[in-house]
């Protein structure tokens, strides 16, 4: 039974609902991503650019980001530097990307706050199984 | 003539002898040279018909075989010397063999009781032949003309192997021995000077064709590097564009494959509705004509990649700019820059290689682009004008460039960007496609704002040799 039904059915006991930040310049793969996790019984916000994605998640943090990478404005590497700035617990992120730049990955390898790193084209229900890995 | 004055005429001869092996075994020990060694044998072989002629009181067989083996020697060497100016080389063998030949003949002739004269001009001949041998060699190969030097060289050997064949006659009449030995003196004296000269001369032009030779090595070398180089950096930014082309392509498959997921997901939980499957459909074929147009994009590039070619026709460069601007549009609006043209109402057509051209005008789009990304003030003002014969192209960009950095911008490989994303080269390959072409591209330093601008020949006008016969676009 899927968690959203879950919650339908006994209103007295809410199954906190984990909230997913969606950050993808494309809006057909940002629609569709936040209506599976939806499906999945999560919360979810979506963000264009890597400074609105910041923005949104100063207003309400995440209990994770999944980020493109290449993106106008401040790119999925300069969100992640600038979110994790913030006061601890630090928001873990999710990469994904159609053009992996090498340099910037291999920095991040070690960080415990990068989750994961998909390339594009990505399947949603590997990406839906490893959200649901980590935080369930 | 007394016998004192002929001893101190041959004094003289033979001090003068003495201070050339002097002067050339100095010069040999400074520059050890093959020419220079001759130089240093040749003074030595004319010491022996030298003492031979001091030695012996009397002319005979003996003496004078011995006196012109020192000057068959030195005649030899004359002859090399003169051959190597001209770069031909004779054969020594034979040259032996005519000398031998000669005195064998002088000896037949002194045995069957010749007199002294006849018989000496006989070996005289054999002795003095190398020179004539040699010279008669460079005769038959005329190649570049003798210096002024060099032909007075020629006159004095040729005296002197002509003197050597009076010298029986003068040997066996004292009173006119010295006339002979003051002749000689004198032809030596000259030569003392005209061999160095002839010698450094050759060794001059020798050093010269050599450098030539490395110079234009060296620049076919540097030319070679930098065709090398342009083909580098065509490759890398064929990879940057092969590698932006990649996530063109993987951001819209990435879609479809949600897409397709969510009809599978739909489908096993019996969600599926006639209005979710066309929506997700609807979905599939617009991402689908998306594509498409990238990949006409990609082929338009190899069709102008294969028919790249030094042809140049009338360009009307307005729609060469529009062209570039339009590629950029998606990229402007997303960075939110706003792009101004400018230019009058007639039309501007210019003879160039549209794409080349076009090259350049996108190269200094991304560039301002690049620049002005992180402002707060983002523009870009593209603006064309007639200036006398030719077209005037700018594009300005509200950054700004200090000075130190603007002196440096058409450097090859400068770059201010980090390492890994841009080449430099850039701005020098856009110069030196305008530059041939007949125009100049140029950092406007009298604007506060960066302004590039480049100029090419109007239509027209052709300024530069050698261009093909214009075609017109009909």
């Amino acid at each position: 039974m899927e968690l959203a039904e879950k919650q339908n059915l006994n209103p007295l006991n809410p199954v906190k609902r984990h909230r997913i930040l969606i950050v993808d310049d494309d809006e057909t793969i940002r629609e569709l991503l936040a209506q599976f996790f939806e499906l999945e019984g999560y919360e979810t916000q979506t963000a264009s650019n890597g400074k609105l994605a910041f923005e949104k998640a100063v207003a309400a943090r995440p209990d994770l980001v999944i980020t493109d990478i290449r993106m106008p404005v401040w790119d999925g590497f300069e969100m992640a530097k600038n979110l994790w700035t913030l006061e601890p617990p630090l928001v873990p992120v999710i990469f994904i990307s159609g053009y992996a730049e090498g340099d910037e990955l291999k920095e991040l390898r070690g960080n415990p706050n990068m989750i994961a790193f998909f390339p594009k084209p990505l399947s949603a229900a590997m990406l839906i199984d490893k959200v649901n890995e980590f935080l369930r | 003539m007394t016998p004192t004055i002929i001893q101190t005429l041959t004094a003289f001869v033979g001090a003068m002898l003495f201070i050339n092996i002097v002067v050339a075994a100095l010069q040999y020990w400074n520059d050890r040279s093959r020419a220079q060694r001759d130089v240093l044998i040749y003074w030595m072989a004319n010491l022996l018909p030298a003492i031979t002629g001091a030695y012996f009181k009397n002319a005979n067989f003996m003496s004078g075989t011995v006196g012109s083996m020192g000057t068959f020697i030195s005649q030899y060497i004359l002859g090399s010397v003169l051959a190597d100016v001209r770069e031909v080389q004779v054969r020594r063998t034979p040259q032996i063999l005519c000398y031998l030949g000669f005195l064998l003949l002088a000896f037949l002739f002194f045995k069957s009781g010749s007199s002294f004269e006849v018989y000496a001009f006989i070996g005289a001949a054999g002795a003095a032949s190398p020179f004539f041998f040699h010279w008669i060699a460079t005769l038959k190969r005329p190649r570049r003309k003798f210096s002024l030097s060099q032909k007075m060289f020629v006159f004095i050997a040729i005296c002197l192997s002509l003197h050597y064949l009076d010298w029986g006659y003068f040997r066996v009449r004292p009173e006119i021995y010295g006339v002979g030995l003051t002749i000689a003196f004198g032809i030596f004296f000259i030569l003392s000077i005209l061999m160095p000269m002839i010698v450094n001369e050759h060794s001059l032009e020798r050093r010269n064709a050599a450098l030539g030779n490395e110079v234009e090595r060296r620049v076919n070398q540097l030319k070679h590097a930098e065709w090398q180089l342009w083909e580098a950096s065509k490759l890398a930014s064929m990879g940057r564009m092969a590698g932006g082309m990649a996530h063109e392509i993987n951001t819209p498959l990435t879609a479809i494959g949600l897409h397709a997921e969510r009809l599978d997901y739909d489908a096993e939980r019996g969600r599926m509705t006639p209005q979710s499957v066309k929506s997700h459909v609807h979905g599939i074929r617009s991402i689908i004509e998306r594509i498409s147009k990238i990949t006409e994009g990609l082929r338009k590039v190899a069709r102008d990649q294969a028919s790249v070619s030094v042809e140049r026709e009338t360009v009307n460069l307005r729609e060469l700019v529009h062209k570039a601007v339009e590629t950029h549009q998606a990229n402007l609006d997303e960075l939110g820059i706003e792009l101004r043209t400018e230019w009058g109402p007639k039309e501007l057509l210019a003879y160039c290689n549209p794409i080349e051209i076009s090259q350049v005008i996108m190269h200094l789009l991304s560039n301002s682009i690049d620049a002005i990304d992180r402002l707060e003030d983002k523009w870009i003002l593209v603006s064309m004008r007639e200036v006398g014969s030719f077209l005037e192209v700018s594009v300005e960009d509200s950054g700004e460039i200090n000075s130190e950095i603007a002196s440096r911008i058409m450097e090859p490989f400068f770059t201010t960007k980090p390492v890994g994303q841009g080449t430099g080269l850039g701005l020098s390959v856009s110069k030196s496609i305008v530059e041939s072409h007949g125009g100049k591209l140029f950092l406007d330093q009298s604007s506060r704002k960066t302004r590039f601008v480049f100029e090419l020949p109007r239509n027209g006008s052709k300024k530069e040799a050698g261009w093909n016969l214009q075609k017109n676009k009909t």
